[in-house]
């Protein structure tokens, strides 16, 4: 009963807030007319964003398979990457504003003159996206499952209705706030889980009771090389992935980021430490046995800690915080994906289209994204960490060298951008198949997608430079 | 009394230097 109970409030929150926000013009509705005042609300809802429920189910079970090197290693990068996302973001910010970008693709069109890259870019980002959301509708349709008693494929139902109100209402404003209540949710849900495993564990004793073989650095259980591969192509989407770079836009000036540099970084650090310690820290307090059956099903893991150690209730937080990382990532991912498809492909397409024509069709082609993607999480694999560090590598690595190139450097060129996007995709997708599985192909891509994107731009003539517009040194 | 594997030590104290050198250089940026 209580379980229902929290929903329905959980529900109504969203609801209330969306139609609060609602949304009647297409800059209102994907960039939040860049008037958003609260540091606390982007730099939270940047971390929600970007923690789905594969960190939360997945990455706190990965500890259990991949022992000490993934907490040490996931844990590592997050904080690093997070630093380095927020040290770039005011940059980014003024950049996204002097272009009057309201999409990533456009941002860097309008960087590298080129309308070829944008629709490249943009395709890639449906496909991927489409991957990425179809993982986490599976988890979070588990999520409902576990905290309703209802079927999956009911599960999946409610996972759509909610997500799709409060997206095609509100738009960005809504998936902003939202996404605020939500992180804060799933720090409280991660410090809970860490907390609880701590004390039942006879507090600092319990590493004590872990294993030698869990707690080694050499990665006696999964090579080290293996898991340092899968943080890192986790983690360097906090670098450059579009549904994170897109809250950084709606900002109302460069003060708002500058604070939300603050809030961000701590969040994703208590959240990353918490949450990837999970795994480890079971093995003092459970025995081998009752963790058996979850080495090869680490998803259902955090459901079982909490279920077994919470009081009656309690347990329903941890699933809220499980869904809310869930639904969090998916309104920003579908706003993106969207947007991808109407205002970069289509508005190629069609540049004649009015704003209030594309505005319609972003909300509806929206639900449609929603929809679908939850049709084919009807049936997906099991294991979703390897599915998703796929996917958001892909698009974080495409986006990421023309972002810090663009940013940092003048000489980049259109010939470069397309290039690196070509050349990163093509490597990914290539050695994922047939190059050597110890080294994860994101990292393959950055390099090879680096080398193309220096390569083609300096093989070709630079940029005008009166077209460039200059976004300063931290100005 | 048994506080935490070294790597996890080190890791807590990465953490916090990458978080004070972050927040120093954020900060002391100036806004215009």
């Amino acid at each position: 009963m209580i379980n229902q109970v929290l929903l329905v409030v959980y529900v109504a929150v969203i609801v209330a807030l969306s139609i609060k926000l609602r949304q009647g013009t297409f800059s209102g509705f994907v960039v939040s007319d860049r008037n958003v005042m609260y540091p606390a609300v982007i730099g939270i809802a940047f971390t929600a964003a970007y923690f789905s429920a594969a960190s939360f189910l997945g990455g706190g079970g990965y500890g259990l398979i991949a022992g000490f090197p993934w907490v040490i290693w996931a844990t590592l990068m997050h904080v690093a990457f997070a630093c380095l996302a927020w040290i770039m973001a005011p940059r980014i910010w003024a950049m996204a504003k002097s272009y009057d970008a309201k999409t990533i693709p456009q941002l860097l069109e309008r960087r590298y003159g080129s309308p070829g890259g944008r629709v490249l870019l943009a395709g890639i980002m449906l496909v991927m996206y489409t991957v990425y959301l179809i993982a986490i509708f599976k988890g979070c349709a588990h999520l409902f499952e576990g905290l309703l008693g209802i079927s999956y494929i009911q599960g999946l139902l409610v996972a759509v209705v909610i997500v799709a109100i409060y997206y095609a209402v509100g738009g960005l404003p809504a998936i902003l706030w939202i996404s605020f209540i939500q992180g804060i949710i799933m720090v409280g849900g991660a410090v809970i889980l860490y907390a609880v495993l701590l004390y039942n564990g006879g507090g600092t004793e319990i590493w004590a009771n872990i294993p030698a073989a869990v707690t080694s650095m050499s990665g006696d259980l999964v090579p080290w090389q293996k898991t340092v591969g899968t943080a890192f192509s986790i983690s360097l989407g906090l670098l450059a992935l579009p549904d994170l770079l897109i809250m950084i836009f709606s900002a109302k000036d460069k003060r708002v980021v500058k604070f939300a540099g603050i809030y961000s970084p701590i969040a994703i650090a208590i959240y990353a430490l918490c949450i990837f310690s999970i795994g480890i820290l079971a093995y003092g307090v459970f025995s081998a046995e009752e963790l058996a059956p979850f080495i090869k099903n680490p998803d259902s893991f955090v459901p079982f800690v909490a279920t077994s150690l919470l009081p009656p209730g309690f347990d329903a937080i941890i699933l809220l915080a499980a869904i809310s990382a869930a639904m969090s990532t998916i309104s920003a991912i579908v706003l993106v994906t969207t947007t991808s498809l109407t205002a970069d492909t289509l508005r190629f397409l069609r540049p004649e289209i009015p704003d209030d024509r594309i505005l319609v069709l972003t909300r509806v082609v929206g639900v449609l994204i929603i929809a679908v993607s939850a049709l084919m999480a009807r049936n997906v694999p099991e294991l979703i960490v390897p599915l998703v560090s796929l996917s958001m590598g892909v698009i974080a690595c495409c986006v990421f060298i023309p972002l810090l190139f663009g940013l940092y450097w003048d000489r980049g060129t259109s010939a470069g951008f397309v290039s690196g996007l070509v050349a990163t995709f093509a490597s990914i997708v290539a050695w994922n198949f047939y190059g050597n599985p110890l080294i994860h192909p994101v990292m393959v891509g950055v390099v090879v997608g680096t080398a193309a994107y220096l390569a083609a731009s300096l093989a070709t003539k630079p940029p005008d430079s009166a077209q460039m517009i200059s976004v300063g040194g931290g100005k | 009394m048994f506080l935490a594997p070294t790597p996890y030590l080190a890791l807590l104290a990465s953490m916090i230097l990458m978080l004070a050198i972050t927040f120093f250089v954020i900060l002391r940026r100036s806004d215009d």
